[in-house]
């Protein structure tokens, strides 16, 4: 036994077992307090015999609903458990919860969702699918299949499935978002105009494992589902947005990620024109562009490499000359602020730069015969 | 083996369809010239590098292709003078549209590339007066602020030597010679003194101003070096690790 508190208090529960008996609301009360201790300063892990001996006896006494308290302290304060040991705990609060509001029942669909996030975090797909699915069909009965509950459950189903990588299972989710967006918003509205900017970053994502042809198709379809994505978040926010900012900038990196610099330079030349109109031509914000350009036009194209690169170069000196630099991870109201570096989820643009620079130097070498 | 594929492409400025044969694929043999004029077959590729829809005049590597700059030159007075260019080929005239996009968009380098291209299509047509007149225009496109950069300097050595500007080749090859550029640059900068000294203006290759030339030999490795030298070689299994003797 690791609990300290344990050992001190088992006495005294073994003592009011004796004097109340085991099945009593004086042991509930004891075996509470431990609980309470063990959560406040040890591994909520070790209250878990605890809290099962707990829960049996006040349900005994008092009904299912009674333990609902008990259970809701435990799992909110056991989020760093290994969730193998929290489930059971959960599947007995949705089991509650679906005998006192039924089976169908909001708090129900709530429950499956929370587990199914806690199966995600814990890298189980298969299982987080099956509780989020039993979600999205409770959703179905209470608010219909066409219902903006269900959508953004089939969001969260695509959420879990790209963030663990399932790229295929995500893809099909995307595709059903897709169909309950248009079918609720319309085909030209901005809900819509998300979920196809996310299916092309989650189609270029899956192109990274295939085999040429396969990866080929899959970088067709981010870029056909990209521009149709785009084309709708620009009618309704207009071509110079921050949000077309921010939906060209989520696919460059999907695409550099990828290793694609070359479906992502025609996005990286039109987010620099953006860029430049609204942050000024020599902006710092501009900088973390002007490397991924030089970076990737530096290991093929050298006469379109070095004007980047110089340029680069010359805007950071300026940005270091400033009396105040500033560092910003969004862009947000920065519009005309030339001294602000912007750093999303881009690695540093000095390193890239210098990268560049060297990659260049080789290449250059190699051009003039050496 | 060079290929060409016919494609009906829709002009990005104007809309109307056009035919236009595609460059697919060329390979090429031998050393590319001091300024960077690629060897044959290539070479001989060059009057499919750009196109230009027979409608609007628009000039493009892909005329189906554009963006916004490209448009706002399309439209403007610089793109009529420069469609209206005397210049009989057609080929060197897409070269000096391009090039007046170009610095229409202030990208000088760019400009001074797509002139010195004309100039290969003047040096294919043995038209030497001609080629050196667009050498000429080419390095105005340079003009201005100084240049830093190695690449387009060494170009623009050759381009007004081969022009017969001989002090503004001179002064630059000064310039270049005192910032100790290394192999294979510093050679062939030597290459170029050597040809203004005695006012050669004739066509040489990077190869011919290599000749004899070969790259120093690499530093003798430090003794960090030698030590990792010699990790490696045991990682590789070709001296035993001592420490497992």
């Amino acid at each position: 036994m690791a609990s300290l508190y344990a050992a001190s208090h088992l006495p005294h529960i073994a003592g009011l077992e004796r004097r109340h008996g085991p099945i009593s609301d004086e042991v509930v009360t004891a075996l509470r307090t431990l609980i309470k201790l063990i959560l406040r300063s040890e591994n909520p892990a070790e209250a878990i015999p605890f809290l099962d001996r707990c829960i049996s006896i006040q349900e005994s006494l008092h009904g299912p609903q009674s333990i609902m308290g008990d259970l809701d302290d435990w799992i909110g304060r056991a989020g760093h458990v290994d969730f193998k040991l929290v489930e059971p705990f959960q599947l007995r609060r949705l089991a509650i919860k679906s005998k006192l509001f039924g089976e169908n029942s909001p708090e129900a669909a709530g429950e499956c969702e929370a587990i199914a996030r806690r199966w995600a975090s814990h890298g189980d797909y298969s299982r987080a699918r099956a509780f989020l699915e039993r979600n999205i069909s409770i959703l179905e009965k209470l608010h219909g299949a066409a219902s903006i509950e269900v959508a953004t459950s089939v969001d969260a189903l695509a959420e879990i499935g790209a963030r663990l990588t399932k790229w295929a299972e995500a893809e099909a989710s995307l595709q059903r978002s897709l169909h309950l967006k248009e079918t609720i918003f319309g085909k030209r509205s901005e809900q819509a105009g998300r979920t196809l900017l996310t299916s092309a970053i989650v189609h270029a994502n899956s192109s990274k494992l295939k085999r040429h042809g396969a990866r080929f198709e899959r970088l067709r379809k981010a870029e056909t589902a990209f521009a149709s994505g785009l084309d709708i978040i620009e009618e309704r926010f207009g071509p110079d947005s921050l949000e077309v900012q921010k939906a060209l900038e989520a696919m460059i990196l999907a695409y550099l990620d990828c290793g694609e610099f070359w479906s992502a330079e025609p996005l990286l030349k039109r987010l620099l024109e953006i860029c430049e109109r609204t942050y000024g031509d020599d902006a710092a914000a501009l900088l973390w562009i002007l490397a991924e350009l030089a970076a990737g036009y530096a290991c093929e194209r050298v006469d379109e490499a070095e004007p980047v690169l110089e340029r680069g170069f010359a805007v950071l000196r300026t940005f270091l000359d400033v009396g105040k630099p500033i560092f910003h991870r969004s862009i947000v109201n920065m519009a005309g602020n030339r001294n602000v570096l912007y750093g999303g989820r881009q690695k540093g643009v000095l390193e890239t730069l210098v990268q560049a620079s060297e990659t260049l130097r080789g290449n250059l070498r190699k051009r003039w015969g050496a | 083996m060079t290929d060409y594929s016919t494609q009906k492409l829709q002009c990005y400025c104007c809309g109307k369809a056009s035919e236009h044969s595609v460059l697919m694929s060329s390979n090429s043999r031998g050393s590319p010239d001091l300024d960077q004029r690629p060897p044959k077959m290539y070479r001989w590729t060059i009057g499919s590098w750009l196109q230009e829809c027979p409608y609007c005049g628009y000039v493009a590597p892909s005329i189906d292709k554009g963006d916004a700059k490209a448009r706002k030159f399309f439209e403007s007075d610089e793109f009529r003078v420069a469609s209206l260019d005397p210049s009989p080929d057609p080929v060197t005239r897409r070269f000096l549209v391009r090039a007046a996009q170009r610095a229409y968009q202030g990208e000088r380098r760019l400009a001074f590339l797509s002139t010195l291209s004309a100039a290969w299509v003047a040096d294919d047509a043995n038209q030497p007066t001609e080629a050196a007149s667009l050498r000429l225009r080419a390095a105005r496109h340079l003009e201005g602020p100084r240049i830093t950069s190695i690449d387009t300097r060494l170009l623009l050595l050759d381009v007004l030597r081969r022009a017969s500007s001989w002090e503004a080749a001179e002064a630059l090859a000064v310039e270049l010679t005192a910032e100790e550029l290394g192999y294979p640059f510093a050679e062939i900068v030597a290459f170029h003194r050597d040809k203004i000294a005695v006012r050669d203006d004739a066509r040489y290759t990077i190869s011919q101003a290599l000749e004899d030339k070969p790259p120093p030999p690499p530093p003798p490795p430090t003794a960090e070096d030698q030590e990792r030298i010699n990790a490696i070689a045991r990682h590789i299994k070709i001296i035993p690790n001592p420490r497992r003797t």
